[in-house]
């Protein structure tokens, strides 16, 4: 009857032990699926889900904070998706975190990552959609790369049809490699060259000497004291000059006027309309002289009136010589004499 | 009733074991709900089935977990995936090679202690008595020991994993210098509930099974001396098939549903 007791118990501590172990990996893989919590649900909707599953990992800035718990369908074809957040960990999850689709290494399963949002946004609620971040598949990278290989291979066949041009010697870069004359042109140039900079050191050498006219722009004190009070006369007149524009700047003299006085430029105007309607009446004028059958047109255009002109004054000339000569005459006469005289005298 | 030729695996014989198991069970079950369940005696299977087979399961566990990281430890070293080990030998363990290991043992153990005890019951005429003194002998003898197998092996597979996960650990302390804590969360960071329900309902499924055909080549043995190492042979060879036969058909189903 002991007996019997003592495998009871031992068989009851054995089946507790079982199921205690039981219950334990229960809690522990709940526990990691976020089961015994009150989750914060949160989803977010995806082109493609790159073999997503249910109780997969939600990892905000590489630590898990909840799973995905289901995927569906939407009409539009897209995939939508919801997580299980944990509830002290929603608290870093912000309004405008974006959600991505990643994976744990080359050979890990998929993972939600969630990007961190702002730092002072405000946090996720209950049935928020977060917005979602496509990454690059595989796919389109190893796509990618095998275009870039295709394109490696053309290159690749181009530059062997070149190096074998550049063998045969054609082109420039085939003379480059094959024509004997291009060496021997190089190797006169680079004697020239060496003449050249020979020749450019002598003449350093006679430059530091003070020798010729570089010479003494290095070396002669004088000419550099002269060309310093050439930059000093430089000098003050490009002050007189900043002066003369400061006056017409602040319209003093016929210049400052011209450009700040407006009532100057409204006589300008004035002026300017006058002389338009001056030379308009003298365009008249010069019309009516031109005219046959004006006095001035016969003055300046007819040779017989001028001819008459000359004759005519010629004869006044001559009438006035006989006058002045006739008035002499007459002064010299005795009357007349007598008369002027006695003029002095009441004067 | 009485198995043709026991020791023979032809044809015949095979269907009729099937049909004769099946039987079997709906005596089984019949007799579960219909008669008095012999509470004392299944204790004392239990005791027999379950507690004595922990020492062998526990050791065996210990090793297989050890053994399983050693040799996979230089494979995922040379990938520089060392950091899956932990998950991929407790995964390994937990979903497949606990449950069908542990299960084999158990019928090696058990199941051939069943059918060599019954067969010897059966070749003494200890059967024929207790049906002759009214008392059940199908109740008694093979609704305990197969009730005491069905519960007793998922118990002892929770042990088997939870060992093995000890061993995997002592494998993988003796290369690096991993803490048990970081062991523990890279051991189980890929375990979902899909792992660890099937296998479970899968090792009820390999008990059932082992305490039912080590029963039943036990209760249906042939006469004779030589029939009960028979019976004890059939009983480990059958219940081992039987397990691998559950185990692809849970693969198949736990595919389906997960």
């Amino acid at each position: 009857m002991k007996k019997k007791l003592q495998r009871s118990i031992l068989v009851g501590i054995f089946v507790t032990l079982g199921l205690a172990i039981f219950i334990a990996a229960i809690y522990l893989v709940g526990k990691k699926e976020n089961l015994f919590g009150s989750p914060v649900r949160v989803s977010a909707i995806f082109n493609d889900v790159k073999g997503l599953r249910e109780g997969n990992k939600v990892r905000l800035s590489g630590i898990d904070i909840g799973t995905v718990s289901s995927l569906s369908f939407m009409n539009d074809n897209r995939v939508f998706i919801q997580m299980n957040l944990e509830e002290e960990q929603v608290l870093y999850v912000k309004k405008d975190s974006k959600v991505t689709i990643g994976s744990e290494g080359l050979m890990g399963s998929k993972v939600v990552m969630i990007l961190p949002g702002t730092i002072d946004g405000i946090p996720v609620q209950e049935y928020d959609t977060l917005q979602t971040v496509e990454q690059v598949d595989i796919d389109d990278i190893l796509e990618e790369v095998n275009k870039s290989s295709q394109n490696i291979a053309v290159v690749s066949s181009e530059l062997i049809s070149i190096t074998r041009k550049i063998n045969r010697g054609d082109g420039v870069f085939g003379k480059i490699f094959t024509d004997t004359t291009l060496t021997q042109n190089l190797d006169d140039a680079t004697r020239n060259i060496s003449y050249i900079t020979e020749n450019l050191y002598d003449l350093s050498e006679k430059v530091n000497a003070g020798e010729g006219i570089v010479g003494k722009l290095f070396a002669d004190t004088t000419l550099t004291g002269d060309i310093g009070k050439a930059s000093a006369n430089m000098d003050e007149i490009t002050n007189n000059l900043r002066e003369i524009t400061d006056k017409i700047n602040q319209g003093q003299g016929i210049f400052g006027r011209m450009f700040t006085d407006t009532s100057l430029t409204n006589n300008l105007y004035v002026t300017s309309k006058n002389l338009q309607s001056t030379t308009g009446s003298l365009m008249l004028l010069a019309d009516k002289m031109n005219n046959d059958s004006s006095a001035l047109n016969l003055l300046i255009d007819d040779p017989t009136f001028a001819d008459s002109l000359e004759i005519l004054i010629q004869r006044l000339n001559r009438g006035i010589v006989e006058a002045t000569e006739a008035a002499d005459a007459v002064q010299r006469s005795g009357l007349i004499r007598a008369f002027s005289k006695k003029k002095k005298e009441e004067k | 009733m009485e198995r043709k030729s026991p020791n023979k695996l032809n044809f015949e014989q095979l269907l009729m074991d099937i049909a004769g198991i099946t039987t079997f069970l709906f005596r089984y079950i019949g007799s579960l709900f219909r008669n008095r369940f012999e509470g004392r005696e299944f204790i004392n299977q239990c005791y027999r089935t379950g507690y004595q087979s922990l020492l062998l399961v526990g050791i065996t566990a210990i090793i297989l977990g050890l053994v399983l990281t050693i040799q996979i430890r230089p494979i995922l070293a040379d990938l520089g995936a060392e950091a899956w080990l932990p998950n991929m030998v407790f995964i390994s363990v937990l979903t497949e090679m606990g449950p069908v290991i542990f299960a084999l043992l158990f019928a090696g153990k058990v199941g051939s202690g069943i059918g060599a005890e019954l067969s010897s019951m059966r070749v003494t005429e200890q059967i024929d008595a207790m049906e002759v003194s009214a008392t059940n002998p199908f109740n008694y003898l093979v609704v305990t020991r197969v009730s005491a197998t069905t519960i007793m092996l998922p118990l002892l597979v929770f042990f088997g994993d939870l060992l093995a996960f000890f061993g995997s650990f002592i494998g993988l302390k003796a290369y690096s210098d991993i803490s048990f804590k970081l062991f523990y969360s890279r051991a189980f960071s890929e375990v979902y509930f899909r792992d660890i329900f099937p296998a479970t309902i899968k090792t009820i499924f390999f008990g059932f099974f082992i305490g039912l055909i080590a029963s039943y080549m036990g209760y249906y043995s042939g006469k004779g001396t030589s029939g009960v190492g028979k019976a004890a042979n059939a009983a480990v060879v059958a219940s081992s098939l039987v397990i691998f036969l559950i185990d692809l058909i849970a693969v198949q189903l736990t595919d389906i549903l997960t």
